[in-house]
């Protein structure tokens, strides 16, 4: 491992961790390509390594959204039940694929998370739906009171949102799929939880996102562990990783309060695209 | 439904103060682990080391080792959570979230302890 290999890993990390606070999603979609197209690690590698990132920044954004009262803290701990059993199954069933299956297998995921991107709305849209009333919260939180129902003190917005929580069965068996995902491929899951928290659950967008991002540490930190049963943890390749992703989860969140998300994620939406074709290729063995 | 929200909120507060200090002791592990990488100079890519071994590897100032104990921290901070989850519930004897994190904390702790072994 040269010293240019560990400025590279601690500059994927830096992209990964700005993309990831930014847009919400890609952290590891942008890790586990760079990890083998780049710099040609063997993809369960990639993958461990990356599942070690997804903690640090999933960590850090929830130390800030349970500060701020919008994790539905109750609802993230149910769903959990079901997304790490899921992780493990995830976990192992990766260690029987070929390497060809798992490139083929994340190219078909970054196409759905390009699609995804591209076709995404503003989350103030949504949210802006929500009942609400002006009255400024206190010191307190709501979203323990009861898992069915949660609210916020949206600052945008200058209100606090309610909303109900619907469909726990679907959320469930999500969570058990985006868990096995999640460990399979190295990716937080956030791809496929934030629609179903947000589309199907009802949470507004926000509380989404910061319950996706409670349940992402978790659910990657048992898919961590597996990998690190099995070998896949490299200290050498974690350590600048990590420190990239701290780094740039901090910057992350500058860039989406002064850039224009959407923007932000059609150009990702594009890169992801020709990252999906190029794990394609790789998975044929043809680069 | 006040005094239950005031409750609670501790346990976002304590949730939020155990992640940002699990972030930042290991984030000062890896740091000092890469400063003596850096010193050293960058070797070949080694595995993590054993947990058995860590504790004298730190103290012999082995890079791997000191990145290693940082990784396993930042791996327990999210485990960290569910424990204070099951003490706020635990006083608070709600019975149903205490099982489920107690659920959670036990399919954690088998990982854990598959990873260590």
């Amino acid at each position: 491992m040269t010293e240019v290999s560990l400025w590279a890993l601690g500059g994927i990390g830096l992209v990964a961790g700005l993309l990831g606070s930014a847009l919400g999603v890609g952290g590891g979609a942008f890790i586990v390509p760079m990890l083998t197209l780049a710099l040609h690690l063997p993809i369960h590698i990639a993958i461990g390594s990356s599942l070690v990132a997804i903690v640090a920044t999933s960590c850090t954004a929830t130390s800030i959204y349970t500060k701020n009262r919008l994790t539905n803290l109750k609802l993230g701990l149910l769903l959990e039940t079901a997304t790490t059993p899921g992780a493990i199954i995830g976990g192992f069933i990766v260690v029987l694929l070929a390497s060809s299956v798992l490139n083929a297998l994340f190219g078909v995921i970054l196409i759905y998370i390009a699609y995804t991107m591209a076709v995404s709305q503003p989350a103030i849209a949504e949210d802006s739906r929500h009942k609400g009333n002006s009255v400024k919260p206190d010191n307190t939180s709501t979203n323990l009171s009861n898992w069915r129902a949660g609210s916020y003190y949206d600052q945008s917005l200058d209100k606090v949102v309610t909303y109900k929580i619907r469909h726990i069965p679907q959320g469930l068996g999500s969570g058990f799929f985006t868990g096995t995902l999640s460990s399979l491929l190295g990716i937080g899951g956030g791809a496929v939880q934030v629609p179903i928290l947000n589309l199907v659950m009802g949470l507004p967008m926000k509380a989404t996102i910061a319950t996706s991002s409670f349940m992402m540490a978790i659910t990657a930190t048992v898919g961590a562990l597996i990998h690190y049963y099995h070998g896949n943890v490299y200290p050498i390749i974690v350590a600048p990783l990590v420190i990239g992703v701290f780094l740039g989860a901090r910057a992350g969140t500058e860039l989406a309060q002064r850039a224009r998300g959407i923007l932000l994620k059609r150009i990702f939406a594009g890169f992801l695209f020709i990252t999906a074709i190029l794990m394609f290729l790789k998975a044929a063995n043809i680069i | 439904m006040r005094g239950d929200n005031l409750k609670y909120s501790h346990l976002n507060d304590w949730s939020s103060l155990s992640l940002k200090i699990g972030i930042a002791i290991s984030l000062i592990f890896v740091i000092i682990g890469l400063i003596l990488i850096g010193i050293s100079g960058a070797k070949g890519v080694e595995p993590i080391v054993p947990l058995s071994q860590l504790p004298q590897e730190i103290l012999a100032l082995n890079a791997m080792a000191i990145i290693t104990t940082g990784i396993l921290i930042l791996l327990l901070t999210p485990i960290l959570q569910i424990v204070i989850a099951i003490v706020t519930f635990s006083k608070d004897r709600d019975r149903l979230y205490l099982s489920i994190s107690l659920i959670l904390l036990c399919i954690l702790a088998s990982s854990l302890l598959l990873a260590l072994m």
